[in-house]
């Protein structure tokens, strides 16, 4: 008997408490919150935005909310997010090149006119007030007006939040300090910057520079080139109008002078005494048909950078004069950074250049350094041409590239000298042991590209602004630095990095970790948990 | 079939190699099964340490790790020059004359996050509005708002400032004086504590949180959030206007004129008696904390064994060779000490100790991660070896049994299958679907079912003229009767031979598969931890991450080889060795 | 004779268009679209549609697929949307990049494979036997990929013995490829991948070799061999091994088929410029011309090498082994 009181009583005890708790905490209505997919990179392609998907999707699930995480195939990735716009969150990143320095190419990517399939505002972000402010801003040709609407979209995106930037990540290479010194370290290209080879003294009697690199270009058509790679290694033998300085500020190169009629009339005075690599004198005729040149055989790569210019015409001997259609902020830091000089009387032969077999591409420029040799997939070498204007600071003989199989190979490369310089960022487990070899100097620079977690705004719950928010506030991204990166990098809150100083907004909202401040936020939205912390959307 | 395989039993029982590999696979099963308790630790969780340690620098070239003084992280250190006081998590605070840490016990358990120590007076602030003070002899413990978590101690002459979040400051000893002096309406609320202290809160003017403070000849610097600096004298508060704009996380004055401030990215500020200025240093990371102990000479440390020391105008990188995070710092004439750590990443330990098969790059238990790799390449090894098996010997039996027509489309789909290279259809089922187990199976089992179709089909073809199939087809048999109840028995012993085969097979594939990277995300296979190890870059020097899955595929693979040689003598009797 | 060569030629051509026509299908249909990775480069919509009609993606499939059979009937195997250049040239100095790791590597252990299996038969029930067997069945189940790691994290890293990567030093002079593998310098660059690979295949013509060794020791030439008072090295050599070699041939037919397509993971460790990881990236990145290419090069070779091994099928009573490379 009294075992059976003890019984009910022990039962009691155990099944009172229980309704006692589910009275006291009122079951909520509805559904709970479906299931959210986090998309990201396979391991392989990028170990970083791999592990962070885990670990944001950890906390996530923290708030209540069920998380999946599926890592794709790069491709199949861009496909899903750009093409289909088939996502809920998915985590890619922007590199940073060197001409979206100017804000507008990041900027855009937040645009209500980019919202349609395969376009750069996959996550269906509109804001009038916004846009507004992106067609003013690049209109602008005041610097500073402008970077006061620049200032303005930030704080508007970081409260909207429709993207959470994540974090920028460190572009971390290494020289070998006992073969070359007075490397060049520039923000978002690192080492591999068109000064270095302008400025490194040699050390030994090699007078060659060789850098290693895991990729090689996709052609060298200086018209069809769409990567990095491909234009890295050709702004060594062609010229500019501008190059941009260490300091990313914009020093007329191959121009002598750059004088702004108006904000629609650009004249460039081309330097005198110039000649391409075989002699024949480059002038005002060449720039001129260079740039027509592109215009008229329209590459994609360059139609947004053109796509401005009216007429091109020759002004007095020297002189090129380019009449806009409309002011363009960026025309001298992008436009007349971007494109090679080419000669004439080479191109112009040629009818259509995107059909040039990759033997039959002209090479002759009339950059620092001339071509020499490329075995595709294997090497690459040029050799310093003596008559360029700035040859006089020039150190070295010619630059050797090695392309490699991958960043493993590079890192190889560089350990046991074989290499004395990489153009490609190691990856976090390789930096302690660089750093760790006595003839290599670590050099980590901040990038002005960004890793985001994009929200698909289409979609409940990435509707509302204060659950995109709440989110934001999940992500741990000093853990993520510190452990991932090997605290190289720096959080990110917005499009325009930090390093990218003269266009950053530093007074904008902030999510650091807190996961309270999410749940607050959640709450204000409407959400409610049941007793075992499933989370549940707002009737 | 039962005596099928009791013969089986007897030819593995009575040769060596293959009962020691049927011993080995057996194990294995056991440890598949048994994985999460065998397994140390989840293989997903990236290991952590922390404690309180302390790096003594006497000499840059040669520094001295004093490791695990408390089990405690520790936050914070000042110098009063005679003694050392460092304090830390859970209230623990410690204090050092001679040689030895000694723990003060106050029966507090607030973290302590900043501390620092003055000819007349001493404070250490922490969490829930904890301050300890220090009147030369013993520590006592006050409380002010509780809903403050305080950052940071200075104090001078008696003197006091404690900084914290959200911009909260408060004034006390020596310090009330100058600032009750100033105009009533502009002060903030006052404390008295339990044990007589009185504090008076200062309007700071900002909001973001205040992450150091520093008091030398009556002037002081308060540095925060995004930049933020604040100018202390005689009881106001000012803003200056900062040259940079992230945080800035600690400063120290050395006096009126010299003065160091250093923050996030390795940012480093330098006052000079009129104005901040930015200065270069070597440390990219964020720096945590910085002490100046001549106007020459000062210490900085930050995350990841960060350490850099300053002569004259130059900062030099100190190699710690430990890739701990520090916190605080404090210097004596004769050197400087830091302290920490806060929790890090177990990274690249060696085996041993906690971690039998050493760690991964992001503090992985390798150990766990090759148990629970045992269960993904038995389940790959034996469902993909099935489906070999089961189309292979199907399509063997039909191709040799039917022959003609039939024959020839089958055997000229497994020349495809032969003209088809493993990996980069896989790649293109990957493409189809995602990466996964499933993938991996599927690549393997619908492409190299190939062999064992020839072999089936080789010797059904020998068996189909034989005397008893045509007996059955005469007693008027069908065809699939004949096919899977007379002929199929006769080559059963081959068949189980080639799932044997099949299985060496696919546990390779499948690591291979794996080690491109195209494995299951989050479940561990052999392959995957080799990836993994190449990925990281780190394979070089971790010979702890590289050879035991492999070994481990070596073991399993070669024991399946061992059985199947076992199983050939009953496929194949000619081969016996008597 | 003819009419049965001509019979099975006409089928491997078949095999060859069923094959090639799975394949245009299961990328065109399966793969991402390859011009997908032009938006990150900050392309619009159009511009990706101007580019894709350029590689001639904007037609219907159909249209595609007879424009392709078309081209590869006269032998135009198209552009590499990734390299930008005619597939043929790729795909070619891949395959002999491959050719010139896999063939030595392959070739010395068919040599040296064969000669210790004679031993091993000859030897039977010793411990040398014993030994043998399990050497050559643990070589065959260590992966690649993993003593080849070890391989480099050894000698060419910590001795520093070999180089680590690639065919060869830069810069090199060269004429053509003959010029750049005839050297001690590509010598020194072969050595560790050819050691891995040779000692993975070295287990298998070793183990064949022995099996049908000991089938024709059974035979009566033998005993009338030993009769006549040969020596047993003799024997062993000069009269049982000769007709045991068969099928290790046809296995070495098999190995080299499959070795077209190199061995992926190898190219990877050693960072080798072969067709394996050319085709594993290929299709990776929808680079439909390249990775159609790369797979009917591997295609045309294996049929053809299977081809020949029917042949010589055909001719012989059928041996059968057990543990043929897959």
């Amino acid at each position: 008997m009294i075992r059976r009181i003890t019984a009910i009583a022990v039962a009691l005890l155990l099944v009172v408490p229980a309704f006692v708790f589910a009275g006291g905490q009122a079951e909520p209505e509805g559904e709970p919150v479906q299931e959210l997919t986090v998309y990201t990179t396979t391991e392989s392609y990028d170990p970083i935005r791999y592990e962070a998907a885990f670990m944001i999707a950890d906390a996530w699930e923290e708030l209540g909310f069920q998380v999946n995480v599926s890592p794709m195939e790069f491709s199949s990735l861009l496909q899903l997010f750009y093409d289909e716009q088939n996502f809920d969150a998915t985590i890619l990143g922007w590199s940073g090149r060197v001409d979206r320095l100017d804000p507008q190419h990041f900027l855009g990517t937040l645009h209500g006119e980019q919202t349609d399939l395969g376009a750069n505002n996959p996550g269906g972000y509109v804001n009038p007030e916004y846009d507004e402010l992106f067609v003013a801003q690049s209109r602008e040709f005041d610097a500073d007006r402008r970077r006061e609407i620049v200032m303005e979209m930030q704080a508007i995106a970081a409260d909207d939040n429709p993207v959470d930037v994540l974090f920028y990540r460190d572009e971390v290479v290494g020289y070998n300090d006992t073969t070359f010194t007075d490397f060049v370290v520039m923000a978002g290209e690192s080492l591999y910057n068109e000064w270095t080879p302008l400025e490194v003294t040699p050390l030994t009697d090699d007078r060659m520079l060789t850098i290693g690199t895991p990729q090689e270009p996709d052609t060298i058509n200086p018209l069809d080139s769409t990567s990095v790679w491909g234009w890295k290694f050709m702004r060594m033998y062609y010229d500019k109008l501008v190059r941009l300085s260490p300091e990313i500020e914009p020093i007329p190169y191959a121009a002598e002078e750059i004088i702004d009629i108006d904000d629609t009339t650009i004249d460039v005075v081309v330097r005198s005494g110039m000649t391409f690599h075989d002699g024949e004198p480059v002038t005002a005729e060449d720039v001129k048909f260079t740039y027509e040149y592109f215009i008229d055989n329209d590459f994609a790569y360059f139609r947004p950078f053109l796509s401005d210019i009216e007429s091109i015409e020759v002004v007095g001997s020297d002189t090129v004069r380019f009449n806009l259609a409309e002011p363009v902020a960026s025309f001298i830091t992008v436009t007349l950074s971007q494109i090679p000089i080419l000669p004439g009387h080479i191109w112009a032969d040629i009818e259509n250049p995107a059909d040039l077999a990759p033997d039959e591409i002209p090479t002759v420029g009339s950059g620092p350094f001339r071509f020499d040799q490329y075995d595709r997939g294997e090497y690459k070498r040029l050799l310093t041409f003596e008559d360029h204007f700035d040859a006089d600071r020039i150190q070295i003989d010619g630059i050797d590239y090695i392309v490699y199989a991958d960043s493993e190979g590079v890192f190889t490369g560089l350990v046991t000298g074989e290499i004395d310089m990489t153009a490609w960022r190691m990856e976090p487990g390789q930096i302690e042991i660089a750093e760790d070899e006595d003839h290599i100097t670590v050099v980590s620079v901040g990038d002005f590209g960004y890793y985001h977690m994009t929200y698909n705004l289409r979609r409940e719950p990435f509707n509302d602004h204060l659950v995109r928010q709440a989110l934001s506030y999940a992500v741990d991204r000093d853990t993520i630095i510190d452990v991932l990166l090997q605290g190289l990098g720096e959080p990110g809150y917005s499009v325009v990095a930090p390093i990218n100083a003269f266009w950053h907004n530093p007074d904008i909202t902030r999510y650091t970790y807190d996961l309270d401040r999410s749940r607050e936020l959640l709450e204000e939205a409407g959400y409610t948990w049941d007793s075992e912390g499933r989370i549940y959307a707002p009737n | 079939m039962k005596r099928f395989l009791l013969t089986i039993w007897k030819t593995i029982r009575s040769d060596t190699p293959a009962f020691a590999g049927f011993c080995a696979v057996a194990v294995l099963i056991a440890v598949a099964l048994g994985a999460p308790i065998i397994a140390t630790h989840d293989p997903n969780e990236m290991n952590y340490r922390a404690e309180g340690s302390a790096l003594w620098i006497d000499d840059p070239e040669a520094v001295e790790l004093e490791e695990s003084i408390v089990p405690e992280t520790l936050r914070s250190v000042a110098w009063d020059g005679s003694r050392y006081v460092a304090v830390g998590e859970s209230g623990t605070i410690l204090g050092r004359s001679e040689t030895d840490w000694e723990r003060i016990d106050l029966a507090i358990d607030e973290t302590l996050r900043g501390v620092s120590l003055s000819a007349q007076a001493g404070l250490a602030v922490g969490d829930g509005g904890r301050v300890l003070l220090f009147d030369g002899e013993a520590w006592i413990a006050e409380q002010l708002d509780e809903s403050i978590t305080l950052l940071a101690a200075a104090s001078e002459d008696g003197g006091m400032l404690a900084v914290g979040e959200r911009g909260s400051m408060y004034a006390g000893g020596t310090l009330l004086d100058a600032v009750e002096r100033l105009d009533p309406a502009a002060l903030g609320a006052s404390f008295e504590t339990e044990t007589g202290g009185r504090w008076r809160q200062v309007n700071s003017g900002v909001t973001g949180d205040l992450h150091g403070a520093t008091l030398s000849d009556g002037l002081g610097f308060i540095v925060g959030e995004r930049g933020t600096l604040l100018r202390w004298e005689n009881g106001r508060v000012e803003s200056i206007d900062s040259p940079i704009f992230r945080d800035l996380n600690s400063v120290s004055l050395y006096d009126r004129d010299n003065g160091l401030a250093v923050g996030d990215r390795g940012t480093v500020l330098r006052w000079n008696g009129t104005e901040w200025r930015e200065m270069q240093g070597p440390i990219s990371r964020n720096i945590r904390s910085v002490t100046m102990t001549a106007p020459d000479r000062a210490v900085a440390v930050g995350t990841h064994g960060d350490i850099m020391i300053l002569e004259g105008d130059v900062w030099t990188r100190v190699r710690s060779g430990y890739d701990r995070h520090f916190r605080g710092s404090a210097g004596s004439d004769t050197g400087f000490v830091v302290v920490g750590t806060d929790p890090y990443i177990n990274a690249l330990s060696p085996p041993g100790g906690e971690h039998l098969f050493g760690t991964t790059h992001n503090g992985r238990d390798i150990f766990s991660q090759v148990v629970y790799g045992s269960r993904t390449a038995l389940i790959v090894g034996f469902i993909a070896a099935l489906m070999v098996t089961v189309i292979g010997a199907n399509v063997g039996l039909i191709s040799g049994y039917f022959k003609g027509r039939t024959d020839s489309v089958l055997m000229r789909i497994v020349d495809i299958m032969y003209a088809i290279p493993l990996e980069p259809f896989a790649m293109v089922l990957v493409l189809l679907g995602r990466p996964g187990i499933g993938i991996i199976i599927l690549a393997v089992g619908l492409l190299t079912w190939r062999t064992t179709a020839r072999l089936i089909r080789s010797q059904v073809l020998s068996l189909a003229g034989r005397p008893f199939v045509k007996a059955a087809r005469v007693a008027g048999s069908g065809h699939l009767r004949v096919l899977y109840v007379h002929i199929a028995p006769n080559v059963l012993p081959l068949v189980f031979l080639q799932l044997a085969v099949a299985m060496a097979f696919a546990i390779t594939a499948e690591a291979t598969l794996s080690f491109l990277g195209l494995g299951p995300p989050r479940l561990y296979s052999w392959g995957t931890i080799l990836h993994q190890a190449r990925l990281s870059g780190a394979w070089r020097i971790a010979w702890w991450w590289v050879i035991p899955p492999g070994v481990l595929i070596m073991i399993t693979v070669v024991s399946v080889f061992f059985i199947s040689r076992a199983l050939e003598v009953i496929a194949n009797p000619r081969l016996s060795r008597s | 004779m003819h009419h049965v060569v001509l019979k099975r030629l006409g089928q491997a051509i078949f095999t060859m268009w069923i094959i090639l026509t799975v394949l245009f299908f299961l990328f065109r249909l399966g793969l991402p679209d390859p011009t997908v990775a032009l938006v990150s480069e900050g392309l619009s919509p159009e511009d990706r549609a101007r580019i894709a009609a350029r590689f001639g993606l904007d037609r219907g499939i159909f249209t595609q697929y007879f424009i392709y059979l078309r081209n590869v009937l006269s032998g135009e195997l198209g552009r590499s949307f990734h390299y930008n250049a005619p597939v043929a040239g790729i795909v070619g100095d891949r395959f002999l990049n491959t050719m010139a790791l896999m063939l030595p590597a392959i070739l010395i252990s068919y040599l040296v494979g064969p000669l210790l299996g004679v031993l091993l038969a000859w030897k039977r029930g010793s411990r040398l036997e014993v030994g043998g067997i399990s050497g050559a069945l643990i070589l065959r189940s260590a992966p690649m990929f993993w003593t080849g790691m070890l391989a480099v994290m050894v000698f060419g890293i910590w001795f520093g013995w070999f180089p680590t990567s690639g065919m060869r030093t830069f810069p090199y002079e060269a004429a053509h490829f003959f010029d750049k593998i005839f050297t001690l310098d590509f010598l020194h660059h072969l050595i560790l991948p050819a050691t891995v690979i040779g000692l993975y295949y070295l287990g298998l013509p070793m183990l064949i070799m022995r099996n049908t060794m000991l089938e024709v020791l059974g035979e009566n030439f033998i005993e009338f061999c030993q009769a006549r008072g040969m020596s047993p090295a003799r024997i062993m050599y000069a009269h049982a091994a000769r007709n045991a070699l068969l099928p290790v041939i046809t296995q070495l037919a098999i190995t080299i088929g499959l070795a077209v397509g190199g061995q992926v993971v190898v190219e990877v460790v050693f960072s080798w410029p072969g067709l394996g990881l050319e085709m594993f990236n290929a299709v990776r990145t929808s680079d439909y011309p390249l990775a159609q290419a790369s797979f009917m090069l591997m295609a045309a070779i294996v049929l053809m090498l299977n081809l020949v091994v029917d042949l010589i099928y055909s001719w012989l009573d059928p041996r059968v082994t057990y543990t043929a490379a897959r």
